[in-house]
Order: C-alpha cells, then sequence, then structure tokens
C-alpha cells in the first residue's frame, strides 16, 4: 500500500493524527458544562420499568443475538459438523435398531459395510463380519417374535441376507489362509467355528413358528452356515500340518467335536429327537409296530442314522489324528444330517398339499424296523420337530445302536 | 468490548438517570472526535466547538426513545455531518475568512494563532492532509469518505458503514474500488 504516495501520505497524517490530542483544560472544561447540561436536562422521574426492560435487552440483547450468532461462521462451521457427524451418528443409532424391510434398514446395511471397508486388517474384517451375523441372527429372532404382515418376506430377506454373508465368510477366511500369520487365521477359523455353529443353532431356535416355505429358507441359511464352519476346520487342519506347533491336534479335536455336536443337535431338534440321545449315546428309538409313521419320516430316520454314523466316525478318526480323513467325514455327515432336515422339511410339505387337497393318499411303507401309515387327518403346519413329535408319535420300544 | 461498556453506559443514563455515564462516554471519545475533526476544520477552535456540539447532539440523541447500536459509529455520524453544516453556514457567509473554508489557503499566520503546542506538526499535517484532499477531489465522494475513515480514524467497516448509513458489504466494496481509483491517479 505505501507504494502509493497518496497512501503514504495518508499514513504519515494518521500518525500525526494519533499525537494529536485536545487540549486537556478545554476537555475538562467542556466535560463540565457538558454534565451541567446532562444534569439539568436529566428527567427527575425514574425510568418506567417497561422501559428499564427495554434498555436491559438493549444492553444485553447483542450478546445474545441469536440471529447474528446464527450467520456467524463459528457457528456454521459447528453446524456443518454437527450435520456432518452428529447427524450420520443420530440417524445410524435409529439405523442400528431397524429390522429387514424397514426404511433405515438399508442405512444399517450401509453402515456395516463402510465399517467393513474401513477395517484395518482382514481378520478384523472377519471378525466385523460373525458379528454383523449375530446381527442378522437377531434380526430373524424380532422378526419371527414380530406380527408383522409380510413377516413371510423379512424371514426369507434375512435368511437370503445370512446365507450370501457365510459364504463371504467362507471365502474370507480361505483369503486369511494364504496372507495372515498362522497364529491370526488359527484364531479367526476358532472365532468362525464357533459362531457359525451358534448361527445354526440360533436359528434352529427360530424355526419353530415358522410356515413350512419360511424353514426350508431358513435351513438353506443353516447349510451355508455349517458349510462355512466345516471351512474353518477344513483351515484349522492345513494349519495344523504347516505349522503344528501354533494349531495343536488338540485345537483340531476340539472344533471337530464342537461342529459334531452342534449338527448333531440341531439335526435332533429338528427330526424332533431327544437331542442328548443323539450324541451320548448314539442311539436310535425305534417306533413300535403299532406306531403310524409315514414312509418319509421312515426315511429321515434312517439319514440321522447315517449323519450319526458318520459324525462319529469323524470324531474317531480325529482322536486317532487322521485329519484328513476326519474332515471328509465331517463334510459327509454335515450334509447328511442337514439332508435328513431337508427331507422332514420336504415331506412335511408334501402332507401340508395332501392335507389341503382333502385326498388324503394311504401309504405304507416298511424299513428297516419300522412301520409307517399315512397320518392326514391332521394338517401339518407347525415344525418338523413338532409333528414328528405330536402326529407321528415315534415312540421307541427298543434302543438298538445304530453304528 | 468497547461496544459492550458504551452500551452498558447507555444503559446507566437511560435506565438510571446517570448523568456522570453521560460524562464517561464524553471521556471515552473526546479524542477521536476532536482528532476526526481537527483535520477537516481549518482552525482547533472549530473543532473544539464542533467536538462539544457533537456530545450535545449525542446527549439530544440519547434522550430520545431511539435504540443506540455503536455509540462511537453514532459520534462520527454526527461529527460529519457537523462539519458538512460548517462548511455550509460558512458559504452562507462570506464576509468570514476565506482561508478558514478551505486547507489550501491556509495561512501559516492563522494557523500559529490558532494552533499552540504541536502546531507546527499539526500545520504540516493539514497540509499534507490539504495535498491528499486535493488528489482525493479527483475520486467519488464515496471512495474520500471511506478510505478517510478507513486509513485515518482506523474505523472498522461496521462502523464505517453506520457513518455513511450503507451496508457492510457495500462500504468495503467502495473501500478495494477507492484504492484502486488511487492507484489510477497516482499513475496518471
Amino acid at each position: 500500500m505505501s507504494n502509493y504516495p497518496l497512501l503514504k501520505k495518508i499514513r504519515e497524517i494518521r500518525i500525526v493524527a494519533r499525537r494529536t490530542k485536545p487540549d486537556a483544560a478545554w476537555v475538562v472544561s467542556t466535560r463540565s458544562t457538558l454534565l451541567m447540561q446532562v444534569k439539568n436536562s436529566m428527567p427527575v422521574s425514574a425510568a418506567q420499568k417497561s422501559s428499564i426492560i427495554k434498555e436491559w435487552f438493549n444492553f444485553f440483547g447483542p450478546v445474545f443475538s441469536f440471529g447474528k450468532w446464527l450467520r456467524a461462521p463459528a457457528f456454521s462451521i459447528a453446524a456443518i459438523i454437527v450435520a456432518l457427524f452428529g447427524g450420520s451418528l443420530f440417524s445410524v443409532s435409529a439405523a442400528e435398531r431397524s429390522l429387514p424391510g424397514d426404511l433405515l434398514y438399508s442405512v444399517k446395511i450401509a453402515t456395516e459395510q463402510a465399517q467393513l471397508a474401513m477395517a484395518s486388517s482382514p481378520e478384523r474384517k472377519l471378525k466385523l463380519k460373525t458379528e454383523f451375523t449375530d446381527r442378522r441372527v437377531d434380526e430373524m429372532k424380532q422378526v419371527v417374535a414380530a406380527p408383522a404382515a409380510n413377516r413371510g418376506n423379512k424371514i426369507i430377506q434375512t435368511a437370503e441376507t445370512l446365507k450370501r454373508d457365510m459364504r463371504t465368510i467362507k471365502q474370507q477366511l480361505g483369503d486369511m489362509q494364504t496372507q495372515s500369520s498362522p497364529q491370526t487365521v488359527k484364531e479367526s477359523a476358532k472365532i468362525v467355528d464357533e459362531k457359525t455353529n451358534a448361527v445354526v443353532q440360533a436359528l434352529q431356535e427360530t424355526k419353530d413358528s415358522m410356515t413350512l416355505e419360511e424353514r426350508v429358507k431358513v435351513t438353506e441359511a443353516q447349510v451355508a452356515a455349517s458349510d462355512t464352519s466345516v471351512s474353518a476346520i477344513e483351515v484349522l487342519a492345513d494349519t495344523h500340518k504347516t505349522d503344528g506347533d501354533v494349531v495343536t491336534a488338540q485345537d483340531v479335536v476340539d472344533v471337530v467335536k464342537s461342529h459334531n455336536e452342534a449338527v448333531a443337535k440341531t439335526m435332533a431338534q429338528a427330526v424332533g429327537l431327544n437331542p442328548n440321545s443323539v450324541t451320548s449315546t448314539v442311539s436310535m428309538p425305534i417306533p413300535a409296530t403299532n406306531t403310524t409313521m409315514t414312509s418319509s419320516t421312515a426315511a429321515v430316520i434312517v439319514k440321522v442314522g447315517e449323519a450319526q454314523k458318520t459324525l462319529t466316525e469323524a470324531d474317531q478318526l480325529v482322536t486317532e489324528n487322521k485329519i484328513d480323513e476326519a474332515v471328509v467325514k465331517i463334510k459327509l455327515g454335515t450334509q447328511q444330517a442337514f439332508d435328513a432336515q431337508r427331507t422332514v422339511e420336504q415331506s412335511d410339505i408334501a402332507q401340508a398339499n395332501a392335507v389341503n387337497g382333502a385326498d388324503a393318499a394311504l401309504v405304507n411303507a416298511t424299513s428297516t424296523g419300522v412301520t409307517a401309515t399315512s397320518t392326514s387327518s391332521t394338517p401339518q403346519t407347525t415344525c418338523p420337530g413338532c409333528s414328528v413329535t405330536s402326529t407321528q408319535q415315534i415312540k421307541s420300544t427298543s434302543t438298538p445302536p445304530l453304528e | 468490548m468497547t461496544q459492550l461498556v458504551d452500551r452498558y453506559l447507555l444503559y446507566r443514563i437511560r435506565a438510571k438517570r446517570d448523568a456522570e455515564a453521560f460524562a464517561k462516554i464524553y471521556d471515552r471519545h473526546v479524542d477521536i472526535i476532536y482528532r476526526f475533526v481537527v483535520f477537516k476544520l481549518p482552525r482547533k477552535e472549530d473543532a473544539q466547538d464542533v467536538t462539544a456540539e457533537v456530545f450535545t447532539r449525542l446527549w439530544q440523541y440519547v434522550q430520545q426513545p431511539k435504540a443506540i447500536k455503536n455509540i462511537r459509529a453514532l459520534l462520527y455520524q454526527i461529527a460529519r455531518n457537523l462539519v458538512a453544516d460548517f462548511y455550509r453556514n460558512k458559504e452562507k457567509e462570506p464576509d468570514i475568512q476565506e482561508a478558514d473554508v478551505t486547507f489550501e489557503d491556509e495561512t501559516a499566520s492563522n494557523v500559529s494563532y490558532t494552533d499552540s503546542g504541536r502546531s507546527s506538526e499539526i500545520i504540516e499535517a493539514r497540509g499534507e492532509m490539504s495535498i491528499v484532499l486535493a488528489q482525493m477531489e479527483k475520486l467519488k465522494e464515496d471512495y474520500r469518505d471511506v478510505l478517510a475513515l478507513r486509513l485515518i480514524d482506523e474505523l472498522s467497516f461496521d462502523e464505517i458503514a453506520v457513518i455513511l448509513g450503507k451496508q457492510v458489504g457495500h462500504v468495503r466494496v467502495i473501500y478495494h474500488r477507492a484504492l484502486k481509483a488511487i492507484k489510477q491517479v497516482n499513475e496518471s
């Protein structure tokens, strides 16, 4: 600015102006004159209350002036920050409670995806994903419990999501195996195994109050979860082979046993047997000859028997440190167990259809020590477990071992 | 903060009938108002008269039930109007020394007679001011006012806006245009 002579001069004037002061005597005399003037013209009466309030407001008003404050840059910046971060916090917390089909459910899913995207390591990602599957299971429970209009769709949607999530977990675990340290792989595989087993179990519990179609979908999700659990066991077994000091044989034995137990328990619940009898005594209740039973029920019992046998073999093999063979057996056993479940469901659907058609076909079927006849007089719309126990009444007369 | 003190004093005057509070306002602003007018008026006495008149006018204003947002800006506004009045009245009374009316024709004897103490410095400053104003004459009136209030009296744009009765944004625009105009004046 000082480049311009005129501005330079102005600046010089300013410096002089700053030093310029009126005569002290004049200031004092003017002050007293002014004060006298003011005193003479000052209203004698006290100010009215209303005017005092007005003056008070004039004094403090601008301090609290909301309009001005609102326009202030600091406030606008704060508002932007709140909108960006606070706003998302509020809406996300609302979304957290949303269920499939809700308006905010997509926000919840998007938040989860964002969390996954921001996860620093593959193991963290995997852990988050397993946590999210827990949420899906919770959602399933809530959806089942709530008498919503389109409950069926919601259940199917949640089951589909779970299925997809399970596949992702399986894939992530596979990726981790090649990228991460054996220790991390071991921990992650254990978590995955634990969680997937829990998912299978939890889903089984929700099935009780579902329709047949819904149950089929949920079983699919269960199969996916179980499949992922098997993958986790495979990963552990592989790691045991390469890094035996990190993943001990005992670790593999433990996961195999827990997996088998979970599968057997779920299967027993699904076909309406006492879970304990399946896993501990490995015995199969055989119905009495005077008990009526469908051919499919008999088939289920056969399948359950097979599955139990395979799983027990797997247990045996893993204890003998024949891990590869054990894994093969686990796969097979798991498959068989779910096959049994599917058979129950399919037969239930067939029965329900038959009942609906009011043309119950009498089917006599005989298989290993089981006599079954059609019991179409009662509509079958509840769970397979219930249907077997309530209407078909598998009553054991003897308990020969299945193996 | 300055404004807060002023507002408090105003509250004391209006709500508590405190005459001393007005004296305090006078104490706080008498110097700057005197400074503002002293370079614009030919004689020290004129500056003193105008300054005293500014505060009398302020007192009259305070007595009216009007809201006052910024006392300092109001004082400058009154001072500016009084300076304008001063020259308007001078024009109507041609028998008074012409030297008093303009800066350019101001004589040393006149100044030495009226300004004591820092007289030489003030004479010089007035001389400079007359040159500056002569150059500024080429500028628009708005430009002159804003430049003087901003550069010499160091007022904020908010206060200048109050004094000139314009929007703050407009005052900023005028200021920047005035700086450009000065550059052109210098170049030419």
